[in-house]
């Protein structure tokens, strides 16, 4: 070993020695503990150990998990009266305020709603993203059938515990607003995220084996080279990095005391459960371990199901039409562009054609609607977890909805 | 997978084995503490759910950590842009990390290969194992993260 590979050594130890293991062993072996409402006192009591504990502990890594959850690319309803151009004018400026960021509507139930039939599109019509209507709850906007690709439980969303683009934003977003808002109280300066900002976060492409850019801000912007900015919806992090070691010392310890402070906007309860829940339930459909796990694979399947393999067909004949190329995916057309040194304008073209064509195949409810579908099966016993979290997420997006409003703050259009 | 007490005990045990080393590496990996123990815990989730299948629950620990990691770091490469922006606007631009910057230039496998071996002490055996390539990868990665790194300093 020479020199240089014993100082790397010595480097990675002391850098290794800065990382902070959580213990979450409780919430890795007990999934008990996200289904009070079917437990007895012992699993009550779980949940207040789980919750002392997190505050104790201070494990702030919980309070980022929400937004990891950032997976689902968006469908937001297009504008079927502007013509297609490639001009730069065509790119928004501003983003839009949400018609109505206060919205705590519930998303639709499988009871309420029909799977859309996709049809194949032949026009695509690209409205500036600025023009276009504001963002609603996909979910709840878009009719909905029962069929075998639905969730059979009528209480839940049929897109199961997959939130819709806006609620996963309105959720950073609170999360964002409650931590500045305790960390300034403490001394603690962050840099304002702007409107433009999250609206490109919410709409940026996410890795998926389907679904690629779900915004016409983030297209319009960055095209395929979306960005996912999970450290610029934490101010916190870009802060952190600037400071010497003893002042990281007393951030991490105020972040800590706020993490407090986020759970009870949220409500502890709710908070603890929602992340337990989520935690228990991606462990086992596996979303980040796509080669590795059986049950992941059969996901995929549930993705190349009727409805989906249609919505595709729709998707891609549209996206052909609009700009005369297209791809098996929208995620595989993100993936001949974004490795490219830099975006062009075809590509902002493209790009936003792809979620425009999204939209209008309804491919976001109908793709989501068949993997939570699949991804329900596959819990098997653990099924009421995940229909728990499926609420959990409701509540969860309309609780920061709420946080949002109560501070006047608009979630903006993606 | 039998959630019985035996298997709680025994899972409890390795994760307790586990828990320090996967999060400190992925830390290495990642340069984010709450990612990095965002990513171990899910794979320990995965691996608790199978812990009657899994022959060798360190070694598929170590894969499932490994592509979290990948996963993650795909998505932070084409966040790095607008990080950048908001940094500049708002706040001082973040002092220099030489060792985080020099690793989160290097590719995926460059990273990784040189993680397993200079941190984890991994042979090149146990490096291909974690991350499913050829042994004959790894050395070839890791001497060119080295160059690369070298360079840069």
């Amino acid at each position: 070993m020479n020199d240089f590979e014993s100082r790397l050594m010595q480097m990675l130890d002391e850098r290794a020695g800065i990382a902070q293991p959580h213990d979450r062993l409780v919430s890795v072996i007990d999934p008990a503990i996200v289904s009070p409402r079917h437990a007895g006192p012992s699993a009550r009591w779980r949940v207040m150990v789980a919750v002392a504990a997190i505050l104790a502990l201070g494990l702030t890594g919980w309070a980022i998990v929400t937004k990891k959850d950032h997976h689902e690319p968006a469908s937001n309803p297009a504008s079927p009266t502007t013509r297609v151009t490639e001009a730069e004018d065509a790119s928004p400026t501003t983003p839009v305020a949400s018609a109505s960021p206060t919205s705590t509507e519930p998303a639709t139930t499988a009871a309420e709603t029909e799977v859309p039939t996709a049809t194949p599109t032949t026009t695509v019509t690209l409205a500036p993203a600025a023009s276009s209507p504001a963002s609603t709850n996909t979910a709840a906007s878009i009719p909905v059938s029962s069929t075998a690709e639905t969730i059979d439980n009528p209480d839940i969303p049929v897109t199961g515990r997959f939130q819709t683009p806006d609620d996963q934003l309105a959720i950073a977003m609170a999360d964002t607003e409650v931590d500045r808002e305790c960390m300034a109280a403490k001394g603690w300066r962050y840099p304002a995220t702007t409107a433009q900002d999250w609206a490109e976060f919410g709409g940026a492409w996410q890795p998926d084996a389907v679904l690629g850019v779900r915004g016409l801000v983030a297209a319009s912007t960055f095209g395929y080279h979306g960005t996912n900015i999970d450290d610029a919806t934490q101010p916190a992090q870009i802060l952190f990095r600037t400071l010497s070691s003893q002042e990281k010392k007393r951030f991490g310890t105020d972040s800590n005391a706020c993490f407090g402070e986020l759970t009870a906007a949220f409500g502890g309860d709710l908070y603890v459960r929602q992340q337990s829940a989520r935690a228990f339930v991606i462990g086992i459909v596996g979303e980040d371990f796509k080669r590795m796990t059986p049950a992941t694979d059969e996901v995929a399947s549930a993705e190349g199901g009727p409805a989906v393999t249609a919505a595709l067909a729709s998707w891609r004949s549209c996206l052909q039409s609009a700009v005369g190329e297209t791809a098996a995916t929208p995620s595989e057309m993100e993936g001949r562009y974004r490795f490219a040194v830099s975006v062009t304008t075809h590509e902002k073209l493209v790009a936003r054609a792809d979620v425009v064509c999204q939209q209008q195949t309804s491919l976001w409810l109908i793709d989501r609607t068949a993997v939570a579908a699949k991804e329900r099966e596959l819990m098997g016993d653990n099924v009421d977890t995940y229909d728990e979290l499926s609420r959990l997420n409701q509540q969860m997006a309309a609780k920061a909805r709420q946080i949002l409003a109560d501070r006047g703050i608009l979630v903006p259009s993606l | 997978m039998t959630n019985s007490k035996t298997v709680d005990v025994a899972f409890s045990s390795f994760y307790g084995e586990q828990l320090d080393a996967q999060v400190r590496r992925a830390y290495l990996m990642l340069s984010d503490n709450e990612a990095a123990n965002d990513v171990v815990h899910e794979a320990m989730i995965a691996v608790y759910r199978r812990w009657d299948t899994i022959d060798q629950p360190a070694a598929y620990l170590n894969r499932s950590v490994l592509n979290g990691c990948r996963d993650v770091g795909r998505r932070r490469n084409s966040s790095s842009r607008l990080l950048a922006r908001i940094a500049r606007n708002d706040v001082a631009q973040p002092a220099s990390d030489s060792l985080a910057d020099l690793l989160s230039r290097l590719p995926y496998h460059h990273r990784a290969a040189i993680v397993l071996r200079f941190y984890s002490d991994f042979s090149t055996r146990e490096i291909a194992e974690a991350l499913d390539c050829a042994p004959g990868s790894v050395g070839p990665w890791i001497e060119r993260g080295l160059l690369a790194m070298k360079k840069a300093l």
